[in-house]
């Protein structure tokens, strides 16, 4: 076993740290909505080709894995950047490889296609195998909310019920397709996102995603995967979270001394540290347990998410404490992450959906 | 980065098996859980180190040269995890992995000589005489003062938590041998058997009903000059050295062990309406809180371990880290297994508790240690610089800009 990344992923990793230095900043982040999340996307995919990270080469990819995706979302992370990253290269990359969706895992690749997930419907709970989305007749109706990064999306991965199947499908959309009403909003970490409405969308059986009724797994199996490349975002986000408030108490006076000189301050941030290693090494034990193990594989990664929202958590809330005053205005980018680490958490059924399956798979 | 197992460390783990396999028999292995201690009594724990040494495998963490086996950080790993695994005793480190160490980078040639060999076979038996009534957190200001008068030091004053002093036949001192500004300085570190004329050891029990730690008089004390590991002056940073091997070491194999015994008790069924309390949403939240801790820091160790191993220079921060979340994971993992037990985890044990006593358990015997183990437990964080003092190392690097 080995924990040393290769140089290309060093060089991976520090591609995307100068790039993201020059073209992302909190005005872009906190002011520039769609368009300037579009315009990052495009520069990243033309520039680094970073959305074919786990693109089997053959493809055109760079054949890369779930590691590779580790060191982009780390540096992602660490930056509050390019939200729409994990939900196309990982959520849909994963379920176009497990559907044999070879098109459109090609799009994905040179950032042709962005995608939002388009899952969560008013009053379903995490974990939900049926969905009040319909198909009847080749015909898709219902109605999606929390849609992230629908605006910016070309496509939509939709859940819809089939017939009298048990569990639902999945259907990849084009944005544009007929029937589809889009009412925007943004998300409190500035995403841009949507409500759709479908209303008699055609669906042909080649927007099918995998086997009728098969959606439900595919779509558990893929939100693993994205699960632990958002780990790896928060770890990025905890990381800039405790050396921007170690600056911060260093640099601050009171009682005629640095707040750093506060032993409760002290030791507050040795705990942030902490949970950040306890967060990482998780993130790297489900890196490295075969997903074919399916057993091993849903107790690391449940047990992973448990304790990195955890982590997230605190050391987000805390880096807002140490930084009085301050932590809670728009000014500072603390107050920027500890919005995005409310959605990272949340994301794909939020840490109670994966500390009930984590519990359970302790039998 | 990848998970694929190195065939030579699963050749040697197999091996560490097979020999643990043959030599902790079901009659060790029960002896060795009736010791709810840091580490097993003389009589089961000397009888240990002199099988490893027949072995050739008495100090793992030694080079070859002095006569340890030369492994790496990984094969150590596994050894230690293989042998809690087995139930085997755990050993007193005090001369293997404190003071051998330490006689190796400070100690002269005839030091060597002497002591390390010593130290293999077991007839050396080492207990540390650092912490002083008034002196726990705040080492360095120790006051025990050893007077120069021809070739002997003259030691007058006392050591606290000397565990294990009624068992050794050699101690070493953090004495001070100067009284300078900075009171880092002037600290010499002195080695003495412990019939020595002037050394009384006193016993302290601890509230677990085990009387392993003590302390320590020290009145005209006549240590010559040539048991002074080091310069005078140099016991400070021998200190230093010596507690970075204290803070090491591997948690989560024993935290993983007092889980696995709560999970066998939670699961048996009440004899009359067949629940149990492995099914209780509460007990199985605090399990599942335990073990992620467990596994967290089992990954961590993993981490470091595979750093060491491939030559990286892994910094000081990681001791404290390993330290402070191997010590509270244990805590955690200890006090779930009280919590499976029920009420019967208020029964005194002590009686049964006595290695080789045939006295019979409370309920039933494995009822007989997590508590012990719980109250003994709540050292882990106060021992070896208590918690505080690791976060307050720990944020030295931080507020340095070393981590994260």
């Amino acid at each position: 076993m080995n924990f040393d990344l290769s140089e290309e992923q060093v060089m991976l990793g520090r591609s995307v740290a100068a790039y993201l230095e020059k073209h992302w900043d909190q005005d872009r982040l906190s002011n520039g909505g769609t368009a300037a999340r579009r315009a990052l996307w495009q520069g990243i995919a033309a520039d680094l080709g970073l959305l074919s990270v786990m693109v089997p080469e053959g493809l055109g990819g760079m054949g890369g894995g779930m590691i590779d995706a580790m060191v982009v979302a780390q540096e992602l992370g660490r930056h509050l950047a390019l939200d729409s990253f994990v939900p196309t290269a990982v959520y849909a990359g994963t379920l176009f490889k497990t559907a044999d969706a070879t098109q459109a895992l090609e799009s994905v690749g040179t950032g042709k296609m962005i995608v939002a997930l388009a899952h969560t419907e008013p009053g379903q709970l995490s974990g939900a195998r049926k969905v009040g989305t319909r198909v009847e007749n080749g015909q898709l109706t219902g109605t999606k909310i929390m849609v992230a990064g629908a605006p910016l999306a070309t496509h939509f991965i939709v859940s819809a019920q089939e017939d009298e199947q048990q569990t639902f499908s999945l259907f990849l959309l084009s944005a544009d397709t007929t029937g589809i009403t889009r009412s925007d909003f943004t998300m409190i970490d500035g995403q841009p996102a949507s409500e759709l409405r479908f209303e008699d969308v055609a669906v042909g059986a080649e927007t099918r995603l995998g086997a009728i009724g098969a959606g439900a797994d595919l779509h558990l199996h893929a939100a693993d995967m994205a699960t632990i490349a958002h780990t790896a975002e928060a770890v990025g986000m905890m990381e800039t979270l405790i050396r921007t408030t170690a600056a911060y108490i260093t640099g601050r006076q009171q009682f005629g001394q640095p707040l750093s000189a506060f032993q409760a301050l002290q030791h507050r941030m040795a705990d942030m540290v902490l949970y950040l290693e306890d967060a990482r090494s998780l993130l790297y034990m489900a890196l490295l347990t075969d997903p074919a193990d399916t057993r091993a594989f849903e107790r690391a990664v449940t047990g992973m998410k448990v304790k990195a929202a955890e982590a997230l958590r605190f050391v987000s809330q805390q880096a807002v404490q140490l930084h009085g005053g301050m932590g809670i205005t728009s000014e500072l980018m603390v107050g920027h992450f500890f919005k995005r680490a409310m959605t990272v958490n949340e994301n794909y059924g939020g840490p109670g959906f994966y500390r009930k399956r984590y519990e359970a798979s302790l039998d | 980065m990848d998970a694929s197992p190195d065939p030579d460390l699963e050749a040697f783990r197999k091996t560490v098996r097979d020999f643990l396999h043959q030599t902790i028999t079901p009659d060790i292995r029960a002896q060795a859980q009736r010791q709810a201690g840091i580490a097993a009594e003389p009589a089961l724990g000397i009888w240990w180190l002199k099988e490893l040494h027949k072995k050739g495998w008495a100090a793992p963490a030694w080079p070859k040269e002095y006569g340890g086996t030369g492994w790496d950080a990984a094969r150590r790993h596994i050894f230690e995890e293989e042998c809690v695994r087995a139930g085997a005793p755990t050993l007193w480190v005090s001369g293997h992995q404190l003071l051998g160490p330490v006689v190796m980078q400070f100690g002269t040639q005839a030091q060597k000589d002497f002591f390390l060999p010593r130290i293999l076979n077991g007839e050396h038996y080492w207990s540390q005489g650092f912490s002083e009534p008034g002196s726990g957190s705040d080492l360095a200001s120790l006051s025990t003062q050893a007077v120069l008068d021809g070739d002997h030091y003259i030691v007058n004053g006392g050591k606290i938590w000397t565990s294990h002093a009624h068992w050794s036949n050699w101690i070493f001192l953090l004495v001070r041998t100067a009284k300078p500004a900075n009171k880092r300085e002037g600290i010499t570190f002195l080695v003495a058997p412990t019939d020595t004329p002037g050394i009384t050891v006193q016993p302290i029990v601890s509230m677990s009903g085990e009387h392993e730690t003590n302390q320590v008089f020290l009145d005209n004390v006549r240590i010559p000059v040539t048991n002074r590991i080091g310069d005078e002056g140099l016991g400070w940073a021998i200190a230093k050295y010596l507690l970075e091997f204290e803070r090491a070491g591997s948690y989560a194999a024993q935290a993983q062990a007092s889980l696995d015994e709560a999970r066998i008790a939670a699961k048996s069924p009440d004899p009359v309406t067949g629940e149990r309390q492995w099914d209780d949403p509460q007990f199985r939240r605090d399990f599942a809180d335990a073990q992620l801790r467990v596994t967290a820091q089992s990954w961590m160790e993993k981490r470091v371990v595979s750093a060491i191993s491939s030559g990286q220079n892994v910094g000081d921060a990681i001791a404290s880290i390993l330290k402070l979340r191997g010590s509270e994971c244990q805590q955690a993992a200890q006090e779930v297994s009280v919590a499976a037990l029920g009420p019967l985890g208020m029964a005194d044990q002590r009686a049964a508790l006595k290695p080789g006593s045939n006295e019979a358990a409370i309920g039933t015997p494995s009822a007989i240690r997590p508590t012990a183990k719980y109250l003994n437990g709540r050292a882990a964080s106060i021992y070896g610089g208590s918690n505080e003092i690791q976060r307050n190392i720990l944020f030295r690097f931080i507020s340095a800009g070393q981590v994260p």
